[in-house]
């Protein structure tokens, strides 16, 4: 059985690899993809901890960042959409008539 | 075998009734929005829900009960943010009314959206578990994220919306990983839960100082920091507040600093007493970096949006103050300060409203002069803001920041009340600068601009004098009001 200290690491490596890619990627697309992984590898965690308590409050909560994350994303194309219509582009560089 | 029951869950109606009245309402003003254009109807059923709503706080007002395996709570605390909430809603429709047809945005749909957003507000402000704490976050950012893009054929309003979610959605991931981390930690998610475990720590001699807890409370922070834009987690606001059509920027200003202020209060002070001493230091610096950054970058400020954006950034800074405070006398002097925050902001960007052109978006400070001799009423309204923003007597401004300042005082933050009254005469300096320009310089332009201030914006405007002159002038009344009102929080 794998420990659940593995499952642990290993969401803390997802996390990172999302957090460092919505800072370092500037491609919209990629940066979404970059916050799924975010949500995602918590998800990981919440459900390791779940297993190691033999609860299952993680797991619920788990269902939750699902459905906001489809949500989210939902939102979030739909925008990407307009703004492609607009510039053809979905690098985030492009996209800066205000001044940041 | 096992007989598997299906057993229906008991809905606490006191507890749920306020966010859950007000989302079934929006989505029925969603349906009649699809069977009528008018838009008197829909900005009717809006106020008329959430006046129903307000009423439903007052029904069972004083009691304190908890449901839903006290997830959500229902007390005196949670209903006095939440009618504040509800009266800043409001008036946000009030000073849309005329402005969204005017900038051709006549979609129905931004009633509802707004009620959306509200009810994942009030269902923060009770939320006492880091699960509820979740859904009311990402229930009000969704909806704010498709407000900020609602005039999205102009593409800075499509650009906001895009930065906002991208940022919000990162703040969400910090959120959610912060949550794991604590409920792999402590095996609660429930606030009070989590405080029961920690002092079991505490008294099997267990170090509290736990790097993998502290990273987690620390996350969640960040993401509630995020939403009130706190320094250094403001990047987002002023391009936002820009972007965003000026009635949203407006309603976010104010509504969800309020939602995530009272979540935030909730949040330290329920489950985390036993590290007060580690927060308050570490967000004492926050909130004195939030006060000297949103104050001095304003002051730099000649696009009117932009230094209404830092000086809210600012204001978060002081309503900081009263969450650090951490006591009795801090909480009553923040939903006091909350309500004439409100007030103050909705009014000043009303006035923004009444000036603001199709087709001429950007607003820049000249562009107020000679509004005193252009329609002196709308002048001395904004007067008015502008002396409450700064704290001068007898607004309600001045009031709420002296109750700030002294529950920061009593708290023993005497370091940051200082920096906070300092900060307050910076501030002066560019709230007066508008009073100036309005008043004692000369349009320039020959052809005279037209105003906007119709029937629906001067009663908002109206209602916000009013409010904030009455605080001013009252505030004994007011705090002892809010004493005498809140407070379960604490325990």
């Amino acid at each position: 059985m794998i420990s659940t200290n593995a499952y642990v690491l290993l969401s803390a490596i997802l996390f990172t690899i999302g957090v460092v890619g919505v800072l370092v990627r500037r491609n919209v697309i990629i940066m979404f993809m970059s916050v799924e992984l975010m949500l995602n590898s918590a998800n990981l965690a919440l459900i390791a901890f779940s297993r190691a308590r033999a609860e299952s409050d993680g797991q619920i909560m788990t269902f939750f960042v699902i459905a906001v994350a489809a949500a989210e994303v939902a939102v979030g194309l739909a925008l990407l959409v307009s703004i492609f219509r607009a510039k053809k582009t979905t690098n985030i560089d492009d996209v800066n008539t205000l001044k940041g | 075998m096992n007989d598997l029951t299906f057993v229906t869950p008991e809905i606490n109606w006191t507890v749920l009734g306020m966010p859950a009245f007000l989302m079934i309402w929006a989505m029925l003003v969603l349906i009649v929005d699809m069977f009528t254009s008018d838009r008197r109807v829909l900005i009717t059923l809006s106020l008329i829900g959430l006046g129903v709503t307000a009423a439903l706080g007052a029904l069972d007002y004083g009691s304190t009960v908890s449901g839903f395996s006290d997830m959500l709570v229902f007390d005196k605390f949670g209903v006095l943010v939440n009618w504040i909430l509800l009266a800043g809603t409001a008036l946000t429709l009030l000073i849309a009314f005329d402005y969204m047809p005017r900038q051709n945005l006549n979609q129905g749909e931004f009633y509802p959206l707004v009620l959306f957003a509200t009810s994942g507000m009030l269902f923060l402000v009770q939320a006492t578990d880091l699960v509820t704490i979740f859904i009311g976050v990402e229930t009000l950012s969704i909806a704010l994220y498709v407000l900020t893009g609602f005039a999205v054929p102009q593409f800075k309003s499509g650009e906001a919306a895009i930065k906002y979610l991208l940022l919000g959605g990162f703040a969400a991931g910090f959120l959610v990983y912060g949550i794991a981390l604590i409920y792999g930690m402590t095996g609660k998610t429930n606030l009070a839960q989590i405080a029961t475990e920690l002092s079991t720590w505490q008294s099997t001699g267990k170090a509290l100082d736990d790097p993998i807890l502290l990273a987690g409370v620390g996350f969640v922070l960040i993401a509630l920091g995020f939403k009130v834009s706190m320094f250094p987690f403001h990047a987002w606001t002023p391009d936002v507040y820009e972007g965003a059509p000026t009635p949203v920027t407006a309603y976010m200003s104010v509504a969800t600093k309020g939602a995530a202020f009272a979540a935030m209060l909730r949040f330290l002070n329920v489950a985390f007493p036993a590290l007060k001493p580690e927060w308050q230091l570490l967000f004492g610096l926050f909130a004195a970096a939030t006060m000297v950054y949103g104050n001095i970058v304003a002051v730099a400020q000649s696009n009117l949006k932009r230094m209404l954006a830092y000086s809210s950034i600012a204001h978060a800074g002081y309503m900081l103050l009263g969450v650090l405070a951490a006591s009795e006398k801090g909480i009553s002097a923040f939903t006091v300060y909350l309500l004439a925050y409100t007030l103050t902001n909705l009014g000043a960007f009303a006035v923004l409203i009444a000036l603001e052109n199709r087709g001429m978006p950007v607003f820049e400070l000249k562009d107020l002069r000679g509004l005193g001799k252009r329609s002196p009423l709308l002048a001395l309204a904004m007067t008015v803001f502008m002396f409450s923003l700064a704290g001068v007597p007898p607004t309600a401004g001045f009031a709420s920041k002296f109750g700030i300042f002294r529950a920061a005082w009593d708290a023993n933050l005497d370091y940051l009340a200082i920096i906070g009254v300092i900060t307050s005469v910076v501030s002066a300096f560019f709230y007066l600068r508008v009073i100036v320009t309005m008043w004692m310089r000369d349009a320039e332009a020959t052809e005279p601009q037209p105003t906007y201030a119709t029937a629906s914006l001067s009663l908002g405007v109206l209602v916000a004098v009013i409010g904030i002159v009455a605080v001013g002038i009252a505030p004994n009344i007011f705090t002892d009001l809010a004493k005498a009102l809140v407070l379960t929080v604490a325990q």
